[in-house]
């Protein structure tokens, strides 16, 4: 008898913790989505594809990277204002000002403004929790991070990818309208920092990068009209058709080349000689710059 | 003394599987892995995606995944491979251009499999990534794609 019943807490002892399920998402499961956030009805465009989509746009280190590389210095006056981050009650509004938000964090961590990114991640902390989606933020590690100067590449790593897992998040979870939103707010102050940056310094580079958002916004207004059916994200679609309609004016052409493979200290790379020619006239670019600054400050207003 | 026995033996049973399960490598640790390999010189991780993939049946083709990167003029970009220990499996990545082939992991003329390569793009755009394993062995991958510098 006695052994039996060592022989039954053995077992338990050291099987029944095994059966614990590990769960990286945090408290996700016990997540309460509210019916207004949860993404209804059929769609045109299927969840992998606009998570794919989603992604593509979503990229700010890479228009803050050719800021950076252009020497124009860091401009805190580019960034949006925290101070509003309580008053955004939406989860329409609070989806696209986190992805602004997104957008100038990336700027920040890539001049290594990392003091300013703390404030950033304060206020990123309170509207990803407000959307349920806070569990994918690290922000205790992000923060360590950030008050460490020699850790900026960390920070890009974690804050980076934050944002990927939690747009495969809601796509697993039927709210892809909030990463639509999140990547429509990526993608316009992406668009709004690269023409203020032109007015003030004006180069080809920075010309060409404007020009060749026409690319990203087909996509974005493919997912924007998956949602056209809800009354806000309608009054978001007619913003973003006006800036997509001048985005008709641009005309890329394509230079055809075959690719070269070459190897330097014994890295593999390939030389793409294909190449992609951005023509656009001063009086569009114009227009796009003041109606993208328009839309943004419309939708960083509360 | 039988039950004694087999007080011994559950426990040993036990471990033995725990040990193995936590040894083995995750998607997640594989992501890391990858990135600090990816990123050593100042590249930027930009996105990733894990590939889980079975062998394939006798006589057919290797299975593969599929999915889309969107890449900028004038940057370099770094795609990194990192195949899991615990498959046989290596994974060969082909970076299309439309239909057309641009760059892969894979160099048929040496047969040699590189964990990494670099693009330096010249055309924005969408390019479809292919993921397969060599010879159509079961594999888990993941592949890392970071930003080097715009030129």
């Amino acid at each position: 008898m006695k052994h039996k019943f060592i022989l039954f807490l053995t077992f338990a002892i050291l099987v029944l913790p095994a059966c614990k399920k590990t769960n990286n998402s945090g408290n996700a499961d016990n997540m309460e989505v509210p019916d207004s956030v949860v993404n209804k009805g059929a769609l045109e465009v299927s969840d992998q594809a606009i998570e794919n989509m989603t992604q593509n746009i979503s990229s700010p280190i890479e228009t803050a990277a050719l800021i950076k590389k252009l020497d124009v210095p860091f401009s805190h006056d580019l960034i949006a204002s925290t101070e509003n981050v309580d008053y955004y009650n939406t989860n329409f509004k609070q989806a696209v000002v986190l992805g602004i938000y997104g957008a100038d964090l990336g700027y920040l961590n890539m001049y290594g403004k990392t003091s300013a990114a703390i404030d950033f991640l304060t206020s990123i902390k309170k509207l990803s929790n407000k959307l349920k989606i806070g569990q994918f933020f690290d922000f205790r590690t992000l923060k360590r991070l950030a008050s460490n100067n020699e850790n900026v590449d960390s920070l890009i790593y974690i804050s980076q990818r934050n944002f990927n897992q939690m747009y495969r998040y809601l796509r697993e979870n039927n709210r892809s309208n909030i990463s639509v939103l999140m990547v429509a707010g990526v993608w316009i102050e992406g668009l709004y920092i690269t023409g203020q940056v032109y007015e003030m310094n004006p180069n080809e580079e920075l010309r060409e990068a404007i020009g060749e958002q026409k690319i990203m916004i087909s996509d974005l207004m493919i997912l924007l009209r998956n949602y056209e059916k809800n009354a806000d994200f309608a009054k978001l679609i007619e913003d973003y058709e006006e800036i997509y309609d001048l985005f008709k004016e641009v005309k890329i052409t394509y230079e055809q080349g075959e690719p070269e493979r070459i190897e330097e200290d014994g890295r593999l790379i390939i030389k793409q000689n294909t190449k992609s020619i951005v023509n656009i006239s001063d009086e569009v670019l114009e227009k796009i710059i003041k109606k993208s600054r328009e839309t943004r400050n419309k939708l960083i207003s509360d | 003394m039988r039950n004694l026995y087999i007080l011994f033996l559950i426990p040993i049973i036990f471990l033995t599987f725990h040990i193995k399960e936590s040894q083995a490598q995750t998607g997640e640790e594989l992501v890391n892995i990858c990135n600090r390999i990816a990123t050593k010189d100042g590249a930027k991780y930009l996105k990733d995606f894990t590939v889980k993939l079975n062998a394939a049946p006798a006589g057919e083709d290797a299975p593969r995944d599929k999915n889309s990167f969107m890449l900028r003029k004038n940057t370099q970009y770094r795609f990194s491979v990192c195949s899991s220990k615990d498959y046989d499996g290596r994974a060969i990545v082909k970076v299309y251009d439309s239909s057309k082939l641009l760059a892969s992991n894979y160099v048929v003329a040496t047969g040699k499999i590189h964990r990494s390569f670099d693009i330096k793009c010249q055309k924005t755009g969408a390019y479809h990534v292919f993921v397969e394993f060599e010879d159509g062995k079961e594999g888990l991958a993941v592949i890392v794609l970071s930003f080097v510098e715009k030129f």
